[in-house]
This record gives structure tokens, sequence and C-alpha cells, in this order.
């Protein structure tokens, strides 16, 4: 049988999870989706896109900036002024813990003294904390075990999984996990849950069965706490982050597709994050006043400053290699306290470019970044016949 | 809509709606994640039915609508879930017909989105490699190199000697 037909045939025959679509809410959907079309027609006196089609990333594949570039480092500055100065981020490698493959980091506390990250084994997940610099393999208390975020106090959060329908978030703190509650109900977390200095840890629940976002709403375990508190914020807002003030990061969402990021204090009083002309916009990660996102169509990242909600739209470095059709590096998905926004695996911010060192031939992969300009990720090689491959975690001092 | 033609859309979904699922999954190998994209295809083709309806081939239609919703970031933060969007690791699955839905979802799960995507819409949609140009808004020629790439990096996982064969031969012809 040949390789293709193969795949075919196993493509069509491979056990998949049973999906909780049925006709009738399909239909409702479609039929409300059309009610409310003809009601912007009406209000607009114009054609309303159905959908934001996005320009495809047809490959996320990126060669090497221009090679390190000398320059002065300046550790922990924003960058401002007319000067251009560029900060090149020396390279250093992360230990993995014996016995793991494919690590790769997932995050790292503002102080840049912990770093939390993922093996894997089939599909699941295996943790691993760095602790300066020094790799330990957390315990394996379910089928699949997965960091998401750590505080400047080494507590970290994560998802477990135990099989379908089973999936829960967890804190991790002097070396106990605490599984942590939804409300009452059948609800599925998503997407990942997020925590800050004072360990407050916010994630979004939505009723088991929905999809897009129907009926879904943020809530907040407390630090300590393992029963979650549903946070009063507008309908269709759903969160990616809290930063150490308890200022809550997320978008609004309408019809699964996000409209606007937003900063919201805790009793649920909203800064809406300005869209650029043209544009929608969503919200993912804060840090002090800054808070990073993206924007589309453009495809670019946003930095946000959540105090008077002002916007700057980053460009892409130069030298920098999007996927053939991606018109920016896509959305920001972490920030630091001077508002460097790591986005397509670069740092960049609103000026001088940053460049992290990488061997010939290869790629650095930024997933994170600390206060002080500590940046944490992977280096990707290339195979011989044109494949990718990671070759391990690493950090970068800038 | 009419009637009639909404009798249509649900016969077509009727139809089409579990291999629609199956294509959302092997695309995102989240349960949760590949109804809500078969959820929003789904409405958008009812919103737009009757044009999709006098579509040449509407499988291929639909199909790109799936895909554009599975590469569409802004919709809901589905892209930090795993391996993401980050160059992949290429796991290194050393044996086949262990678990083949794990292998198979895994080593897909490890190829870049849009790579993986053009795996999909040949392999599972069947749709040409004009067709899957079209739907992800590239060349035919990224389409035929990608194809090539994503086959390459899925043989640890396909079958063995005629296999690689007959893969070789299908490199060669896709690159050319």
């Amino acid at each position: 049988m040949s390789q293709e037909q193969e795949l075919r045939d196993r493509m069509d025959t491979l056990d998949v999870p049973p999906s909780r679509l049925d006709m009738e809410s399909l239909l409702r959907d479609g039929r409300k989706r059309v009610t409310r079309r003809r009601t912007l027609r009406t209000v607009a006196g114009a054609v309303v896109a159905v959908a934001a089609m996005l320009v495809v990333p047809a490959v996320v594949v990126k060669q090497r900036a221009a090679g390190p570039v000398p320059g002065t480092v300046v550790p922990g500055r924003p960058s401002v002024g007319p000067t251009h100065t560029t900060t090149t981020c020396a390279i250093r490698t992360l230990p993995v813990p014996a016995g793991l493959k494919d690590v790769g980091v997932t995050a790292i506390d503002p102080t840049g003294r912990y770093i939390v990250g993922n093996g894997s084994v089939g599909q699941n997940f295996r943790p691993v904390l760095w602790t300066d610099g020094k790799a330990r393999a957390l315990p394996v208390i379910a089928k699949s075990v997965q960091l998401t975020g750590v505080n400047s106090a080494g507590v970290v959060v994560g998802l477990a999984e135990d099989g379908p329908q089973t999936e829960y978030a967890f804190r991790y703190q002097n070396g106990v996990y605490t599984q942590l509650k939804p409300p009452a109900g059948d609800w599925h977390i998503y997407p990942e849950p997020s925590i800050n200095a004072a360990g407050d840890i916010v994630i979004n629940v939505e009723p088991d069965g929905n999809t897009g976002g129907k009926d879904s709403f943020a809530i907040i375990w407390k630090n300590g706490a393992t029963t979650a508190t549903k946070l009063p914020l507008p309908a269709g807002a759903n969160l990616n982050d809290i930063t150490d003030d308890g200022t809550l990061i997320g978008s609004i969402y309408r019809n699964g597709a996000a409209q606007a990021g937003y900063a919201w204090t805790q009793p649920g009083k909203g800064r809406k994050l300005t869209v650029p002309p043209g544009q929608e916009a969503a919200a993912y990660a804060g840090r002090g006043d800054w808070a990073t996102g993206g924007v589309w169509p453009d495809e670019k990242p946003a930095l946000w400053n959540t105090r008077t909600g002002k916007v700057v739209v980053l460009d892409t470095p130069k030298g920098a290699v999007t996927a053939p059709a991606l018109k920016g590096l896509g959305p920001g998905e972490a920030v630091n306290a001077q508002g460097w926004v790591v986005a397509g695996g670069y740092v960049v911010r609103d000026g001088d470019p940053v460049v992290l060192a990488a061997p010939e031939g290869q790629q650095a992969m930024a997933t994170a970044i600390a206060d002080n300009g500590l940046v944490a990720g992977a280096l990707d090689g290339k195979n011989a016949d044109g494949s990718y491959r990671t070759i391990g975690p690493r950090t970068w001092q800038c | 809509m009419r009637p009639d033609h909404e009798r249509e859309y649900v016969e077509y979904v009727r139809v089409r709606l579990p291999r629609l699922h199956r294509a959302a999954y092997l695309l995102c190998a989240d349960a949760h994640q590949a109804d809500d994209i078969v959820q929003a295809t789904l409405t958008s083709l009812y919103v737009d039915w009757r044009r999709a309806a006098a579509a040449d081939n509407i499988d291929a239609y639909v199909h790109r609508i799936l895909v554009r919703r599975f590469l569409d970031e802004k919709r809901r933060r589905w892209s930090k879930v795993l391996l993401g969007d980050a160059l992949p690791d290429r796991p290194t699955v050393d044996t086949h017909g262990v678990d083949d839905r794990d292998t198979l979802v895994t080593a897909l799960r490890a190829l870049p989105k849009g790579q993986r995507a053009v795996i999909v819409l040949r392999f599972l949609g069947d749709l040409s490699v004009e067709a899957t140009a079209e739907a992800l808004g590239c060349s035919t020629g990224n389409v035929k190199s990608q194809s090539a790439r994503g086959l390459s990096a899925l043989r640890g996982v396909l079958g063995g000697a005629a296999g690689v064969a007959a893969l070789r031969s299908a490199d060669a012809r896709e690159v050319a």
C-alpha cells in the first residue's frame, strides 16, 4: 500500500472522540446568525461580513534573522528616542530532566527565577519546573500534567487530564498539587489557568456540550482557595490573564470571535483597549500597566497601556520571516514590565529591535519574558530533509 | 432560509457532519475545539447556503471554511494549546500499530498548523492540489512542497519499506 493511501485509510478509520453537535442546535445557531445579519444590515445599511476569514499561515517557517547584530545590551530599559540601539541577547541552554523528551517552555515568572514547561509522552504532558536554571521533573499525578504559569513565589498552575471529560486545573505549591474546582455543574475550562503574584488564578468555563464560548464566563480562585468565584463581567467576556494588582486582561467575544480587548477590575469595571480602525482585537496577556494581544485582519501584535487604553501595533522586526501568507507576527503572547512583547517567536517592542542570538542555521523561538529581560523559549533547527525539529529549551538574557 | 433550502442544508449536514468532525479533530486534536470549528463552519454554511449549494464542489467549499476557522486564532485562544504555532518538535515515534490513533494524531499535531491543514485537506478532504492552494490562499507549489514535507514527517508512523519506497517517488513527484 502506498504511504499516501495508508494515510488516507488511517485518517478515515482512526477513532475520534464523539461530537456533541446536533442538527437542532446547528439550525438554531444558523437561524440566529441570519437574523442578526439582517438586523445589522438594516442598521448599518451595509453588508456585514459573515466571517472575518484570515489568510493562512501556510507554513510557520521562520528563517533565522540576520545573525546576531553587535549592539549595546540595555537590560530592562524600554527603548525610547530617535537613536536605534539593537539589543542582542545572549543564549544559554536550559537543562532537561533525565528521561524527558520534547521539552518546551510555557511561562516565566516576572523575576526570571522560575520557568515552567512540559515534555511529552505520546499526547500527554510531563511537567518541568526550572528554579534558578536548575530543572526538576514534577510528579505526574494524572495521565497528562501540563504547566501553564508560575508566579514570583514559585507557585505553579496548570491543567491535568485523566481521560475525556476529566480535565481540571491545579495549583502546585511547596511540593503539593491542589485540584481547583470549577463551579458546581458540568463545565469545561479553557484555555489555561493564569496566576498573579498574590496567588489569584483565573480561567473561563463553558457549559459542557456548548461550543464557541456560548454561555461561558470567567472565574477566579483567590489565593489558597479551591472553590471558584464567578467574576461579574459583561456577557461574552473571557479572560486570559490577571496582573499583580488584580487587573483582569481579556476580551469580549461575539459568536466565538473576539471583538476587543479589555482590562477589568474585579468588581467588573472595564476599560476597552483601543481597537485600530478597521481591525478587531483580542488581549492575551498583561504585566504592570501593559497588555498585549493581537489585531485582525492585520495579524500583528498589539501593545496597550491599560490605564489609558492607548494602542501601538508592533511592526515585524527587520529580517524576521513570517509564514508566507501571514501579514504580521500574529498576536502578542507575553509582555514584561517594560512593554517588551513576545509574538511569533520573536521579542518585539515599540522602538529598537531585540535580537535573540542563535547559532548559524538555527532559529530562536521565544515564548516568555521576565522583567529583567530574561527570555525563555526554544532553539529550532532544520533537518537535512527540510523538516524541522526543536533542539531544546533555551534562555536569552537581554 | 426558505424551508426547501433548509431541508437541503439539513440533508447535506446530516451526511457530512461525521466527516467534518473527523477533519476538525485531525486538525486540532481537541474534542472541544473540533466541535467549535465545525459549529462555526456550519453556521457560516447555513448563512451562505444558497451560494454554497451552487458551488462546483460544495465539499471543497466547506473544507475551506473549516480550515480557515481552524487557522483563525482570534476565535478562541486555542493556538497556545499543546505544541501550538511554534516550530514543532518532530516526535520520534518509533513504533506503529500499537496505538494507531495516538501515534498518527500525535504526529499530525507535531506538524506546523499550515502543513497539517494541507495534509488534512488533501488526504482526508480529497481536495486537489489546486483546490487546496485556493483554500489556503497559497501557491500550488507551496501545497506540493508542504504536502511532501508533511508526508516526510509522518514517515515514522506510516507503513514499512513499501511505504517508504512509495514516499520517495511521491517526494520526487511532489517536489518537482
